[in-house]
């Protein structure tokens, strides 16, 4: 098992390193990597001196160093329009967006298992279909205009939470609606996948020829084979929730790692926006891990291996 | 096809019709709300080819004393029947010249993802060794980046456009072709027809595109027609931030966006773009969805019939 | 001998949206305490089924109608609680895939131990003792060692002997065995053969062995029953059956087999007539199965 953690370890810090290089490439994309860094108006002289005093006249290759070097050190730049480090600036959002996250996760895998169980229960019945129709909707509805629709009924309309920020734990309930709205729907179709498939494998058979009733077998002999795909998709989703967040950060004036992009985006603040990916890209690969290891838990076959 | 086999099991039945025959348009029919997706599909494109030469100069007519009109008036006319926006528009004209947009993002950002996510996974999948890894490594990179974060980066860095839009769409929408068109590849060059082909001497080229493409292809469509669904979710999600694309380009996201701040007073300007997307994607959505039920019917949740209790069984 | 179990023109059939298929039809059986029963047949010729429907696992879209009647109580048309009262403690099943008839994410020790307390309401530590002994009874070396062990982690064999631990773990009066060996390694299926025997021996317990392979049935059993298309052709003392086949089909089937052809030539393959799926294929009229044995 130690093997396979040291595995994925490195996995995950290549991936890391890809995700840097990324962001390396992705400022040279036009050529002009110093336009990126100042507002607009800037002379061209200015430009200049500046692009000298950033080191963009060497070589890509020591340019890449330099990168590198500084990014292990957590090193990013100023940010153009806060007066702090972009690493900073883009940490001091995480928080927030990690915790919704987590209880977004926590929220989606709960019901996505319920109404997949059910669906898979009753397959092919009323409710199944039901079911498979409800997830397809919500799969279709885009979180910006549920989470205005949402605030329009909610908040405007019947006055049940407020409109806006975090400033209760109300004001958490329709952000989290919002973040958990597609995962639920994919999450409810892989349960009810994954549940089908062990409902007819042989262990299942065995335990039904052997008396067991059907509450017993469902939770203690199927849940936990089904867990598997299930933990496994969870980690895919991983990535898109932080989208979630930084819609949600824009309708709900919500803090997070969105609120940062959005300001970055719009202040022309390239260092910050650098920062948030490479702070983003780290934070998905150790949730990453984190499910990989608790799949590893779930499953002594990975386990003894 | 199965229905005809079964079908003809019956013997002494009067002739049937090609499609009473063919199962498959019988489960298309079958279910009206297929038939109403295909519907509302090909409308959307019917006014997507259309809208621009009829209605565009109408549609982008700005008009004070329009604006924020109610919906579900007849006063100004049919093109007034969803209300007016912010800048007194009608709103049914302008979500007609969003479809033009919509489709057109959509379309393309669907066949260029598909297209080489298609093909590289087939050669990744084929070949393996470190290509492969190389392959899955950098796919690997470009999932763990949230896709909107790295939409709006490359549009922070390129201009927005549609064009822009779909270039940024289409590559980070690769992966998904590229893990699944690979991971059959990966499983059907295993197969023993495959050795039989290498064994009578075709070459690679040969057998990668007349044995492995041709049954990879199915779920590669299915897929796509999915991903229609979720291009149009992705591009309508950056227009709302404000990212990719500027007026005056239209698109239904834009349109949301433009209504949030009047969420109060007039909601119909956020709210009817946003059940026009719902309507689109659903619509491909549930495509996708009788199309894999047609491939796989162990897969038909929707489309199944129930089994018919039959009487006279032996006793 | 009282009668263990009685079954009497046993009909499934399998009714789908296009039509209806029939697996079982018209079987009579009698098996009894301490008699060890094969069931033969080809793939298609419905015995599996008749041994599941004895579970009651015939599922939907499957029909069952007739009369089985275990131990003095009719089954048919019974309730899945009632079925759950027999299964296991009454009725118990080992299957031909043994790997996937594990849960791959619990010790085998736990399975064990977990039929004991639930069925039989053991107390935890004895039903650990209770499933190490078991454990030991089907031949498992270091019972205790590797109670904790996967299935993962056993070989097919041990992990087919496992299977039957579970299913003799209950004490039940009537084992079915479906195929047991069939996805096992020759050498290892003497053993496991050996130890279904003994089991029986030892517990007094009656025994359906289902397969194909007509030399295991030789092996294992005192009275054979060949099943063809549904229904019984044939049915008679083992040794009796295979010196003197009467119908058509069991002299086909003895004949087929490798080991009494002297040269490839003497080898006949079963004439298409008999082999044929379909419901309405076949329709010869079927020798009424000679008694040679008697019942009980």
């Amino acid at each position: 098992m130690l093997a396979f953690i040291r595995g994925r370890l490195l996995s995950g810090l290549l991936t890391v390193f890809g995700v840097v290089v990324l962001v390396f490439f992705l400022a040279r994309l036009t050529g002009s990597p110093i336009d990126l860094f100042f507002p607009e108006g800037a002379t061209p002289a200015q430009l200049d001196s500046f692009s000298r005093a950033y080191g963009l006249d060497r070589p890509l290759i020591e340019q890449f160093w330099v990168f590198l070097s500084n990014a292990v050190r957590g090193d990013f730049g100023m940010s153009v329009w806060q007066q702090r480090p972009a690493l900073q600036a883009a940490l001091s959002e995480m928080p927030a967006t990690l915790l919704l996250t987590l209880i977004a996760m926590t929220v989606s895998v709960v019901i996505a298992v319920i109404l997949g169980t059910v669906a898979a229960a009753f397959r092919f019945r009323l409710v199944d279909r039901v079911i498979t129709i409800v997830t397809l909707i919500t799969g279709s509805i885009p979180a910006f205009w549920f989470a205005l629709v949402s605030i329009l009924i909610f908040a405007i309309v019947y006055r049940l939470v407020p409109t806006s920020g975090a400033g209760n734990w109300q004001s958490w309930i329709l952000p989290v609606a919002t973040v958990s709205l597609g995962p639920i729907g994919v999450l409810t179709q892989v349960t009810r996948g994954a549940m089908i498939e062990v409902l007819s494998s042989g262990f299942v058979r065995n335990a039904r020829a052997r008396g067991f009733g059907s509450t017993r077998i469902l939770y203690r002999h199927a849940l936990r084979n089904a867990a598997l795909p299930i933990i496994a998709v969870a980690g895919d989703i991983a990535a898109s929730m932080v989208n979630g967040a930084v819609i949600v950060s824009v309708v709900f004036a919500f803090p997070g790692i969105g609120k940062a992009i959005i300001g970055a985006v719009l202040a022309r603040d390239f260092p910050v926006l650098q920062a948030c990916i490479v702070v983003v890209g780290v934070a998905v690969i150790l949730l990453n891990l984190i499910i990989d290891l608790i799949y590893v838990v779930v499953d002594p076959r990975v386990r003894l291996s | 096809m199965k229905g005809d086999a079964i079908m003809s099991q019956s013997v002494g039945q009067p002739k049937l019709s090609w499609f009473q025959r063919s199962e498959r348009w019988q489960m298309f029919t079958a279910s009206p709300l297929v038939v109403t997706s295909a519907i509302w599909l090909l409308f959307i494109v019917l006014v997507a080819l259309l809208a621009p030469a009829l209605v565009a100069e109408r549609a982008n007519l700005q008009d004070l004393m329009s604006r924020f009109y109610a919906p579900f008036q007849f006063g100004k006319g049919l093109e007034f029947i969803l209300g007016g926006d912010s800048l007194g528009r009608p709103i049914l004209l302008q979500l007609a010249m969003g479809a033009q947009t919509s489709m057109i993002i959509a379309v393309f950002a669907v066949g260029i993802s598909s297209a080489i996510g298609y093909a590289i996974g087939l050669v990744a999948g084929y070949f393996g060794g470190w290509v492969d890894n190389a392959l899955l490594r950098i796919a690997d990179i470009l999932h763990t980046i949230p896709s909107i974060l790295l939409a709006l980066v490359v549009l922070f860095i390129l201009q927005p456009s549609v064009f822009n839009v779909i270039i940024v769409l289409g590559i980070t929408r690769i992966p998904v072709y590229l893990r699944t068109a690979r991971a059959q590849t990966v499983e059907i060059k295993e197969r023993t027809f495959v050795e039989v082909a290498r064994s009578m001497g075709a070459s690679h080229w040969r057998i990668i595109t007349q044995e492995i493409a041709p049954l990879v292809f199915p779920t590669i469509r299915t897929l796509a027609v999915l991903e229609i669904a979720m291009v149009i979710l992705a591009a309508s999600s950056l227009t709302f931030l404000g990212i990719g694309l500027q007026r005056p380009d239209v698109d239904w996201g834009m349109m949301v966006a433009d209504g949030k701040t009047y969420l109060k007073s007039a909601w119909f300007v956020a709210v009817f773009p946003g059940v026009v997307i719902v309507l689109t994607a659903l619509s491909a959505s549930i495509l996708s969805n009788w199309l894999r039920a047609v491939e796989d019917p162990t897969q038909n949740i929707l489309f199944a019939r129930k089994p018919k209790a039959r009487k006279g069984a032996s006793q | 001998m009282t009668s263990l179990l009685d079954i009497s023109d046993l009909n499934v059939t399998f009714e789908t949206r296009f039509r209806s298929v029939s697996a079982v039809r018209g079987v009579s059986l009698s098996v009894a305490q301490g008699e060890s029963v094969a069931l033969v047949g080809a793939s298609g010729s419905g015995k599996t089924v008749l041994g599941r429907s004895i579970l009651g696992l015939v599922d939907e879209p499957g029909v069952v109608r007739g009369s089985i009647i275990f131990d003095g109580k009719q089954i048919v048309g019974r309730s899945e609680a009632d079925f759950r009262d027999i299964r296991g403690v009454g009725v118990a099943m080992v299957f031909q895939d043994a790997l996937d008839g594990l849960n791959p994410v619990y010790s085998v020790g736990s399975q064990l131990s977990e039929i004991l307390t639930v069925r039989l309401g053991y107390p935890r530590a004895r039903a650990r003792e209770r499933a190490i002994e078991l454990m030991e009874q089907v031949g498992i070396r270091d019972p205790e060692g590797r109670y904790n062990n996967y299935p993962h982690q056993f070989s097919g064999g041990m992990r087919q002997r496992i299977c039957i631990a579970l299913a003799v773990g209950m004490q039940p009066k009537l084992l079915i065995a479906d195929e047991p060996t069939t996805a096992l390694d020759v050498t290892v299926q003497a053993g496991i053969l050996r130890l279904i025997k003994q089991l029986q021996s030892e517990t007094g317990m009656g025994l359906i062995f289902v397969t194909h392979d007509l030399a295991v049935a030789r092996e294992v059993s005192d009275r054979m029953v060949v099943m063809y298309n549904g229904q019984i052709v044939e049915e008679g003392a083992t040794e009796d059956v295979f010196l003197r086949p009467q119908h058509p089909y069991t002299k086909a089937l003895l004949s087929a087999h490798p080991a009494r052809a002297r040269s490839w030539r003497d080898l006949e393959p079963i004439p298409d007539e008999f082999v044929t799926d379909g419901p309405a294929a076949g329709a010869q009229t079927v020798a009424a199965p000679a008694p040679t044995a008697s019942i009980g």
